[in-house]
């Protein structure tokens, strides 16, 4: 499958060390619609609160315009589990989500551990502190909420914000090639490729049967409550010293809907 | 994004030149158009420039960082007004996201394509990309980039379906290539070399100075799990 890399130098106008998505999407933005990649991961992030609140703001809409003209944008929903991107002191306990996952324009992709089954730790997921609870997301956080699974907290964190991840796949003990070696590593940044993968695939598909590509998946996602996902139903995202939320039946803010079911997916993405 | 206005630029450049710094600039036009000044110096260069003593600093996994002491910089007063931020000073890397690699190289075990292709069922008709049409991507930043041996390795031992399919690169970092480690996940897809502190992985000392408004030279100590270790070199 042609694949494109992105590659944006420099940083972010308020913050040296973090990355200039702003700069990026214009430059996908000027791709036309017919050469631009329709699914795009990426494995970079930060954590809310060190990201200018009007930039990150500017940086959701470009997010919702690339989305509205059939790109997929999967993000790694982040390694700290409900610290942060990277296990991060909590002031006050205050959990951190991390930016841009939690925006509901973006697909989040948590993770799972190689068993497939349950939930990595190091997932990061929970409630934006930026962005509200988006419709299409209101009735899934609901039946979470409701579901008796033991819950932090609420002072933890924000309890009508938007609600990450939206999906997971595999991020411990995924092989790559460094320095000439195999080496496992864990983290988010290896599900969004690999969930990225799948959902082109769905796109090469669509398109192979003459249909546009998927878009912005999460209302898709959300009103099929999931189920062309396997729900992840065990595990949690420890952070903050808590044992953070746990994975329950449906969504929820650790492995959202779950993991690809290439099979489902292909069923009621391509076919219907 | 708010440009530097010109009073700004012209006393920056001036200040450059007269510190014959001109040939260390290494900014590029997207770098400017962002407000930023690249210049790349040495450690005694830029101890002179900013009046200040560089100290490495390593945390408990072993990065460095090369970070100004206890005491501070300060900055000449023609520039002074219209710098708000020169990095990398006195503020110390958060804890960034990227991949975690564990210490041994294996060859079996973990999750390769194969296994992905298994566990999420991803067999038959449509478990290859087809249509000519169709493309996916990946965007890197910070500098990132993948190396071109370690990807082909990648395909020989775990991905031999995807021999060849050497991505396109795009943006406007698309002519500068450094050296990122490579990973191939299905169609091709790569992860960014972990990278916890991005600074501390350029090749040599870089300022970045953000032309904005008031500089504030405000000190601070290391967050606690950087620890001084030796002084710069």
């Amino acid at each position: 499958m042609p694949t494109d890399a992105w590659s944006t130098a420099g940083q972010q106008p308020h913050n040296p060390e973090n990355e200039p998505f702003l700069v990026w999407l214009t430059n996908v933005a000027a791709q036309s619609d017919d050469r631009v990649a329709k699914a795009i991961s990426v494995s970079y992030g930060d954590n809310e609160p060190g990201v200018n609140f009007d930039y990150a703001t500017r940086v959701a809409q470009e997010f919702m315009k690339q989305g509205a003209r059939g790109i997929s944008i999967m993000f790694s929903s982040g390694d700290g589990g409900v610290a942060g991107g990277q296990p991060s002191p909590c002031a006050q306990g205050r959990f951190i989500p991390t930016f841009p996952a939690a925006i509901p324009y973006v697909t989040a992709v948590g993770g799972t551990d190689p068993s497939n089954v349950k939930a990595a730790g190091l997932s990061s997921g929970g409630f934006s502190d930026y962005w509200e609870r988006p419709k299409y997301q209101v009735d899934a956080v609901k039946a979470y909420m409701a579901s008796g699974v033991p819950m932090p907290d609420p002072t933890h964190y924000n309890s009508t914000g938007a609600g990450f991840p939206d999906v997971a796949a595999f991020a411990e003990d995924v092989i790559i090639v460094a320095d000439g070696n195999q080496f496992p590593v864990s983290g988010t940044s290896c599900a969004s490729p690999i969930f990225t993968g799948v959902v082109s695939l769905i796109n090469d598909l669509r398109m192979q049967a003459g249909k546009g590509s998927l878009g912005w998946l999460n209302p898709t996602l959300y009103s099929a409550k999931g189920s062309f996902l396997t729900d992840i139903t065990s595990g949690n995202n420890p952070g903050c010293n808590t044992n953070g939320f746990e994975a329950a039946k449906g969504w929820d803010p650790v492995t959202g809907w779950g993991v690809p079911n290439f099979q489902a997916m292909s069923k009621q993405l391509v076919s219907a | 994004m708010t440009a530097p206005s010109s009073e700004a630029v012209v006393a920056v450049d001036s200040w450059i030149k007269s510190n014959n710094l001109t040939g260390s600039v290494v900014s590029d036009a997207h770098l400017l158009r962002e407000g930023f000044v690249r210049l790349s110096v040495t450690v005694e260069q830029a101890e002179n420039l900013l009046n200040c003593k560089y100290m490495t600093y390593v945390d408990s996994d072993g990065h460095e960082v090369q970070r100004v002491d206890e005491s501070g910089y300060s900055v000449s007063d023609a520039i002074d007004r219209f710098v708000s931020v020169i990095e990398p000073t006195v503020r110390f890397p958060a804890p960034r996201r990227g991949p975690l690699l564990k210490s041994s190289p294996v060859v079996n075990g973990g999750i390769t394509p194969a296994g992905v292709r298994t566990a999420y069922g991803i067999t038959g008709a449509g478990a290859h990309g087809k249509s000519t049409k169709n493309r996916v991507a990946i965007a890197s930043f910070l500098g990132q980039f993948w190396t071109q041996a370690d990807l082909e390795k990648f395909w020989t031992e775990l991905s031999p379906d995807s021999a060849g399919n050497n991505p396109t690169v795009l943006g406007p970092n698309s002519g500068q290539v450094r050296a990122m480690q490579c990973n191939a996940m299905l169609c091709c897809l790569y992860e960014p070399r972990p990278s916890q502190h991005p600074f501390a992985s350029l090749p040599s000392h870089h300022l970045h100075l953000h032309l904005a408004g008031r500089h504030r030279g405000i000190s601070r100590h290391p967050v606690r799990h950087w620890h001084r270790q030796r002084r710069a070199d």
